[in-house]
Formats: C-alpha cells, sequence, structure tokens
C-alpha cells in the first residue's frame, strides 16, 4: 500500500487479495485520509460512496482474488479526484461491465439513467443489484471508462467539474 | 391490530434495524453500516415487512436513518425493491425517510423520492 499526500497532489494506492466484508473499512480509510487532504465533505463523501461501489464490483468478480485501487485527487482550479480499480475478470463478466459502461456512457442524464436502472431492477434477485455504476454516475457524479487488455479489466471513475472548496 | 410485532429487527455486527409501532403505522430505525453483510437479512426482511403493512391496513412506516453511516447499492436496490412491492400493490402506504446531514443521504433519498414522490417524503435536518 502506498500513501502520498501534498497540496496539490495526493494518492492512494492499493492491491489487496479482497474480501467483500473489507470494503467498508476500506472506504473509512480512505475518506479519512482525503478528508485530511481536501477538506471537502461532499466531495470526500461522494469519492467514499464511488470506491465503496466500485471495489464491490471488482472484488464480485475479481477472477483470481486479487483486486488493484488507486485513487488520486489533484487540487488546481478544480479539485480532480480518479479512481480506478484493476483486476481479472471472465469474459462472460467483462462483456457485463462493458455493457453497463456502454449504457451510462451514451446515456444524457446520468440521474434519469439512474431512474431506469432501478426500474430495471424490480423483480431481480436480491443478490443482483446492477445499480453501482449507476450509482457512481449519478450520486458521485463521476464519469466512467473501461479498458481490457485481455483478461485484466480497468474501470477508471473521474469527477465531472468541482470547484476547490 | 396486535400490539406485539410478528417480525424481528436485524442484528448484525456493525448494523441494527429495529422495527417499533408508531401512530398510524410503525417506525424502522437503521444503524451502523448497511453493506454486503447486511444484503440478504434486509432483503428477506421487507417483503415481510409489506406483508405486514398490508395485513395490518397500516398507513405509514417511518425508516429514520439518523444513526445509518452508509449504505450500498445492493442494500439500496432492497429499498427500491420494496417500493416496488407498494406501487404494485392495491393497498398503498406512505414512507417517511428522516435523514442525517451526509451528502450521500440527501442524493441517494432524492434517487428514492423521484423514483416514488407519491409515496416518499424526505426530512432532512435544518441547515
Amino acid at each position: 500500500m502506498k500513501a502520498h499526500a501534498d497540496l496539490k497532489h495526493a494518492y492512494f494506492d492499493m492491491t489487496f487479495a479482497p474480501s467483500l466484508e473489507l470494503v467498508s473499512n476500506v472506504r473509512v480509510f480512505i475518506t479519512k485520509f482525503f478528508d485530511s487532504v481536501v477538506r471537502d465533505v461532499d466531495l470526500v463523501d461522494r469519492v467514499g460512496v464511488a470506491v465503496h461501489e466500485l471495489l464491490e464490483n471488482a472484488i464480485r468478480y475479481s477472477l483470481d482474488g486479487v483486486t488493484a485501487v488507486r485513487i488520486d485527487m489533484v487540487r488546481g482550479p478544480d479539485v480532480a479526484v480518479t479512481i480506478r480499480t484493476r483486476n481479472l475478470a471472465r469474459p462472460e463478466d467483462i462483456e457485463r461491465v462493458r455493457s453497463n459502461v456502454a449504457e451510462l456512457t451514451a446515456a444524457p442524464d446520468a440521474g434519469a439513467h439512474y431512474q431506469y436502472l432501478m426500474q430495471k431492477s424490480l423483480g431481480t434477485p436480491a443478490h443482483v443489484s446492477g445499480l453501482g455504476l449507476g450509482r457512481v454516475a449519478a450520486e458521485s457524479e463521476m464519469d466512467l471508462v473501461l479498458e481490457v487488455v485481455a483478461d485484466s479489466i480497468q474501470l477508471t471513475a473521474s469527477t465531472r467539474k468541482v470547484q476547490a472548496s | 391490530m396486535s400490539t406485539t410485532l410478528p417480525l424481528d429487527g436485524i442484528t448484525d455486527r456493525d448494523f441494527t434495524l429495529t422495527i417499533e409501532r408508531s401512530a398510524g403505522g410503525l417506525q424502522l430505525g437503521l444503524a451502523g453500516t448497511a453493506d454486503v453483510r447486511v444484503v440478504e437479512p434486509l432483503a428477506a426482511f421487507l417483503p415481510k415487512l409489506h406483508e405486514l403493512v398490508v395485513r395490518e391496513s397500516l398507513s405509514r412506516v417511518t425508516v429514520d436513518f439518523t444513526a445509518l453511516e452508509f449504505m450500498n447499492s445492493a442494500c439500496f436496490k432492497s429499498l427500491v425493491s420494496w417500493i416496488g412491492a407498494i406501487q404494485s400493490d392495491a393497498h398503498k402506504y406512505a414512507i417517511e425517510f428522516r435523514a442525517n446531514a451526509a451528502p450521500w443521504q440527501r442524493r441517494s433519498l432524492e434517487a428514492l423520492r423521484c423514483f416514488a414522490p407519491d409515496l416518499i417524503t424526505v426530512h432532512r435536518p435544518q441547515g
């Protein structure tokens, strides 16, 4: 695990063989870490939600149980946050994420798309949320980009325009 | 209407859900962290809650989030499913959420209110 912070750039970088039960602990640590750097309750809260959802997503579908997460927070005229998760995944899971991200990217309104996902989730099994990435886009106000190399999948969430506090 | 409740709450290491009667309905109190450990118990609890409210023709369920630190999307989905069940049922009842000042609660509960504006009200702390 690496963590570094200065006035312009703070980052957190960790690779772990995960347990879904540990995600809340990681979220709490990361939010405290960035809260001490940026002192923006709303932004840090949005990052916490996104980290939680992206990590649960990555861990649930990790092929070998290993997941990497890196979060960068860069202070300029705006505060820009980027969260990256990386894991190995099965082809069918890669296609599912690819499809979900493509839908999100094509949606002109993240909030309206989130409502669509909520409607779509009705009647699906309890263990299938289908809302995590939509929540990142709508509630955390982050854009998602998927990169796939062979069976390695990297999901990047970046804040839309955020004013520095 | 019976005075004792035929439905137990949920107790997990980092999460509790309590249920009690209130004027005209029921009150739920959620506290702690609703994450992957709580998904199944919450998904099992809410349909039973709905059955109880319908059976007793109650008009309101208050859901107190003020001690809730976090809820993941899988648990949130259980709330969506519960609301979907109310929308599909002949017996409609109101859900009142009481939120704390955490930004995620404002965003998540606003999304839920937009999903069912006729059923849901959200009370937030002043200021």
